[in-house]
């Protein structure tokens, strides 16, 4: 059962259920989830809620439940009203998207002088510096944990305290500054984490509380040993089974980002340029042509080994067209008999990995599958997960699992 | 080492969508310029104005003057300076040595005199509607209706002469409340010379000075166009005799260097009374003398 309810962003507390029309939501990997319903005005018991105020945009979260877990949960930032049709439509998006509108500033940036933002270069007392005094600096922890710290100071300013909790810190050889001169917001921040060579996945999952009654987000963070987020349970689905739950099975393959060479450049921050280059032969010893990549939106990234983290992770995700593997699936399948037949929704979430099974093309019975005609078990793992209010289908991507 | 996984693109406008935040997310990378950006753009800009000081300052050394230089040398012009039009001043004008072919002022002083003049001289000729000094000539060939001039040797006989102290003069010692009042050690000196009325009461106009006006020509607009409510003004005037309330003229100063030709005809009838007795004396000693 598809379950949809309002609460408040700040405390998180459950405000109320919410009737829907319709409610299409998504869950992707790396980036916000996202959901979007529509509410008939026409209902009396929607009337009720008087959602003017009870779901007023950035004020309040909007959350989607299936199976008893809540599959995707953050702040409405839009709503529209339509009188013709007597409808209002709320689109929210999961917690990261509100670190989107959060800069990586200290407390101290609140009160301290505006002309204090930069103070002379010891070192040179011509030119001026960022003010260390409002710089973030983090060494000796893992990135996952320069993450939450990110999070955890944006939560410290008035009004920043959203519930959230987190994982324990983990120590790692790394340093990293962020200068507040640079207004950064933090799941920009976040985002470029995950995208070094090394860089853990970060997730905001949405939780209950353990009253029932409310709603708190945990700050997943992968470790420096296992960069990804996902559960140890490996979802089996079965392509060519008959009556396998699995329809609208589609491949979509793509080569635009695919490289042997890639180039990084930055260091605006320090008025210089900073090249980063990754080569890997891979592709060009398997008969493909050159292909370069070029990535010049780490601008501000100064230190070399940063840099060359990026470029790294670019030639590493250039070796392969990116393929997603995409289906819909009953969310709660049945054999004959009516009991539940293979996974459930709630069994399986994105990061997770699974397997396809597909049985070899056989041309005379046209069993198997033409495409992947030699068949077999596929490895893949879960990035995106959608759903909508009649709760029946679930939109499934696969990537094919990446051999570390 | 760690392995990355796609975002899916997802369904309708989501790419677009994502690939629109992307390049927001790249524009505004590029528009945040770095503290260490902004303290070199500012260093640069400060450099670049003391730059200008000094370019502008090398500028001026080699291709113009400091205002301090254009002050100077509008007060101070220098030796050799030469002045193709006209030179007017509100205020006062002084030169150590003067060589012009005009001087135009209401007041022209020769502060120290020279002594030591001893080339050729001729006579000096004040115009009184402007001041003008020029040469007195008097030859044949400039005038008309040259007659006998019939001057009264008896009227000029009348003529008093008087010593006098000037007014100002006495009001310079004097007079506390005169705006040039020195002191009563002040020396006034005593002038002696003939009072202009006292030529105009004996008709001796000849030598006397009158008090003259300025005379406003026919009102100009002072534009051309003649619209209403233009303001008139007289563009040229002319001079005049000042006449009192009794349509005489009024004395102002004599003509002391004329004067003598006012004594010509004096000493010409005592010449020819001096022959007569010495004709007369002859006769009566029957002897011709050489007077």
């Amino acid at each position: 059962m598809t379950e949809y309810f309002i609460g408040n962003l700040l405390t998180g507390r459950r405000l109320q259920t919410l009737p829907v029309m319709t409610g299409p939501w998504s869950d992707q990997i790396h980036v916000a989830e996202t959901i979007t319903v529509t509410v008939d005005l026409n209902d009396a018991d929607v009337r009720d809620l008087d959602l003017d105020s009870s779901a007023a945009p950035a004020q309040s979260f909007l959350a989607v439940r299936e199976n008893g877990r809540i599959v995707a949960a953050g702040p409405i930032w839009t709503s529209v009203y339509d009188r013709p049709k007597r409808t209002l439509t709320l689109r929210a998006a999961g917690m990261a998207s509100l670190f989107n509108h959060r800069l990586i500033l200290p407390v101290l940036a609140a009160t301290i002088g505006v002309d204090q933002w930069t103070v002379p270069d010891p070192a040179d007392p011509t030119k001026t510096m960022p003010n260390p005094a409002l710089a973030t600096v983090f060494s000796g922890i893992s990135l996952g944990t320069m993450a939450k710290r990110l999070v955890q100071q944006a939560r410290t300013w008035t009004g920043g305290n959203v519930p959230i909790e987190f994982q324990p810190d983990e120590a790692a050889a790394r340093t990293k500054t962020y200068d507040a001169v640079n207004f950064k917001p933090v799941w920009e921040a976040c985002t470029d984490i995950m995208n070094m060579d090394d860089g853990p996945e970060i997730n905001f999952q949405a939780l209950d509380t353990d009253d029932l009654l409310g709603v708190k987000w945990l700050m997943e963070t992968g470790t420096v040993a296992e960069p990804l987020i996902t559960s140890t349970s490996i979802v089996d689905w079965d392509l060519t089974a008959k009556e396998s739950p699995i329809s609208d099975f589609q491949i979509t393959t793509d080569a635009t980002k695919m490289g042997s060479l890639a180039w990084q450049t930055g260091g605006a921050q320090n008025s210089t340029v900073v090249v980063s280059r990754a080569y890997d032969p891979t592709l060009v010893s398997a008969g493909y042509p050159l292909m370069e990549l070029s990535d010049s939106s780490h601008s501000t990234v100064d230190r070399q080994d940063t840099l060359d983290d990026y470029a790294t992770a670019d030639v590493i995700a250039g070796r392969r067209a990116v393929e997603v593997w995409s289906f819909s699936v009953k969310a709660y399948p049945t054999d004959q008999l009516g009991n539940p037949a293979g996974p459930q929704v709630g069994d399986y979430q994105v990061g997770d990995f699974c397997n396809i099974h597909i049985d070899a093309f056989d041309p005379k019975a046209l069993t198997g599958d033409p495409f992947k005609h030699a068949g077999g078990d596929f490895p893949m793992r879960i990035i995106g997960i959608s759903g909508d209010e009649k709760g029946i289908d679930l939109k499934i991507d696969l990537a094919p699992a990446l051999v570390a | 080492m760690a392995t990355k996984y796609p975002t899916p693109p997802g369904d309708g406008m989501a790419p677009i969508g994502r690939a629109f935040s992307e390049v927001r997310r790249a524009q505004r990378e590029l528009a945040r310029p770095g503290a260490v950006q902004i303290g070199e753009l500012v260093q640069q800009v400060q450099t670049a104005l003391v730059n200008l000081n000094a370019q502008v300052a090398a500028a001026i050394a080699a291709n113009s003057y400091t205002k301090s230089t254009i002050d100077y040398l509008v007060a101070h012009p220098p030796a050799g300076s030469a002045v193709t039009g006209n030179i007017s001043a509100t205020g006062d004008v002084s030169a150590a040595s003067v060589t012009a072919t005009n001087v135009t002022g209401t007041n022209v002083f020769a502060q120290s005199l020279s002594t030591n003049i001893t080339a050729g001289r001729v006579q000096l000729w004040g115009r009184t509607s402007d001041g003008y000094i020029a040469t007195a000539v008097s030859s044949e060939k400039f005038k008309s209706n040259i007659r006998l001039a019939d001057l009264d040797p008896d009227v000029v006989l009348e003529v008093g002469v008087s010593y006098f102290e000037y007014t100002v003069e006495l009001r310079k010692r004097d007079d506390p409340t005169f705006e040039e009042y020195v002191g009563p050690w002040y020396h006034v000196s005593t002038n002696i010379g003939v009072i202009a009325e006292r030529l105009h009461e004996l008709g001796l106009w000849q030598f006397v000075v009158y008090e003259r006006i300025m005379v406003p020509g026919p009102l100009i607009p002072n534009d051309l166009s003649q619209d209403e409510g233009d303001e008139y003004f007289p563009v040229t005037y002319s001079e005049q005799l000042h006449l009192d309330a009794n349509g005489e003229p009024i004395p102002l100063a004599v003509h002391d260097s004329l004067f003598v030709y006012a004594l010509l005809p004096v000493m010409q009838r005592m010449h020819r009374r001096q022959n007569a007795f010495a004709t007369r004396l002859a006769a009566l000693d029957g002897q011709e003398e050489d007077y």
